[in-house]
């Protein structure tokens, strides 16, 4: 899986959404992730920060609206967390809890 | 940076997510699987929330053995095996897993419910609800089916329905249920030949009819009963009075010792033999306090039911 590369002015940013594949139990700063097709992977928990930026990721906002959202939520610069939030994403996407898509289905 | 990881989820939060790997387990191995009692219970109104130890489901009794298997292979295990004589059929596989912090009542049989299991399972299948839990749909009893699953649960261990917890959900029902779904109960109760055992709650919901009618199932309406007003202990006098006294020792010193593995799960024991050794002391003293069940047990063991 190739890593996402936030500064790729080549092609439009892909837009994250969440598996539809999942039960969540969801709060505010924490977030517990189970998904239906792997039912024997242990829930995944999501505290603090990642519990803020899984609320970010809305079918709507790609990397770069994300890292704002965040950014914006704690007050700080968003070249602070840019690649975290790139990793983050990343590794959301390996475990299938999040899809990354070329553009924002019409649903949406 | 970011903190994500494997912990485990709270007991709040397990539970509606145990309820949906069941019902997709269910989907996928092609078993009838009903959520029952527990958070669906709460959300439906007929009892407040509140934390668990454990999720019940009911499976079809032909569905067992496949949903099992199942949840074995999506990493559950039972839970250790009591070797303690029981008052009543064993009616549920406990199962648990490292990963969640509650364990699952896999329910075949409910008590009260005196109608062969199978019969049980369809009345209550063909009435099922799906209600959302963590965002997923969930095949769940329907609210007419929880007020006898719960009061039955209830009066198990107060056939009277004397108690606040029967009061309360008598008061809630009365609120969720129509008119016209109190009469559905009072038939589902008669499909179900649960209407004796259930008859303090169906009474107090204003259904006089079910004062006049008898159980169809007289053999499991005694082993009701006779459950319903055991004291701990009972079970083992019951055992006495079914063994020649020239192996009560063996009996009486069985139900002092158990399993190591009992001793270390459901009675405070450790890992080490001197643990092991001070909860059965525990036990021992507890033992004594007893004596009133035991002496019942025997004695209804050996001169039938007393009179109810």
């Amino acid at each position: 899986m190739d890593p996402i590369v936030l500064d790729d002015h080549r092609a439009p940013a892909p837009v994250w959404r969440r598996s539809p594949a999942l039960a969540a139990i969801e709060a505010p700063s924490r977030v517990v992730l189970l998904h239906l097709d792997h039912i024997d992977v242990p829930a995944r928990i999501l505290e603090d920060t990642s519990a803020v930026i899984w609320h970010a990721i809305d079918g709507l906002r790609d990397s770069a609206a994300i890292v704002s959202a965040v950014a914006d939520r704690f007050g700080i610069d968003e070249d602070i967390i840019r690649d975290q939030v790139a990793r983050f994403l990343d590794d959301l996407r390996a475990a299938e809890l999040v899809e990354a898509l070329a553009s924002i289905p019409e649903a949406a | 940076m970011i903190p994500s990881g494997l912990a485990r989820p709270t007991a709040q939060e397990a539970a509606p997510l145990v309820h949906v790997l069941c019902e997709r387990v269910a989907q996928a191995s092609g078993s009838r699987v009903l959520a029952i009692k527990g958070p669906v219970v709460a959300m439906q109104g007929l009892r407040a929330p509140r934390v668990s130890a454990d999720v019940d489901v009911l499976v079809h009794p032909d569905d067992l053995d496949r949903f099992v298997a199942a949840m074995t292979a999506a990493g559950w295990h039972g839970a250790v095996e009591t070797t303690a004589p029981r008052l009543v059929r064993a009616h549920s596989v406990n199962l648990l897993h490292d990963h969640w912090p509650v364990g699952i009542d896999v329910h075949h049989h409910f008590p009260g419910f005196l109608a062969a299991d199978g019969d049980v399972f369809d009345a209550l299948w063909e009435r099922r609800a799906r209600i959302e839990l963590a965002g997923v749909p969930v095949s769940t009893a329907d609210p007419v089916s929880q007020v006898a699953i719960v009061g039955l649960h209830l009066l198990r261990e107060d056939a009277a329905g004397e108690g606040a917890r029967v009061a309360d959900l008598v008061e809630r029902a009365g609120q969720v249920l129509s008119p016209s779904d109190l009469d559905e109960l009072l038939d589902l109760a008669v499909r179900t030949d649960s209407v004796v055992p259930l008859r303090p709650v169906l009474v107090r919901l204003g259904l006089e009819r079910a004062a006049t009618i008898d159980a169809t199932h007289p053999a499991e309406l005694a082993t009701w009963f006779d459950r319903a007003g055991a004291r701990p202990g009972t079970v083992w006098g019951r055992q006495l009075s079914q063994t020649a006294w020239w192996r009560w020792p063996q009996v009486l010193w069985h139900s002092v010792r158990l399993t190591d593995a009992e001793i270390a799960t459901y009675h405070g024991g450790g890992a080490t033999r001197r643990e092991l050794a001070r909860a059965r002391r525990r036990r021992l003293r507890k033992g004594l306090g007893l004596v009133p069940g035991i002496l019942r047990g025997y004695l209804t063991g050996r001169h039938g039911h007393p009179s109810r």
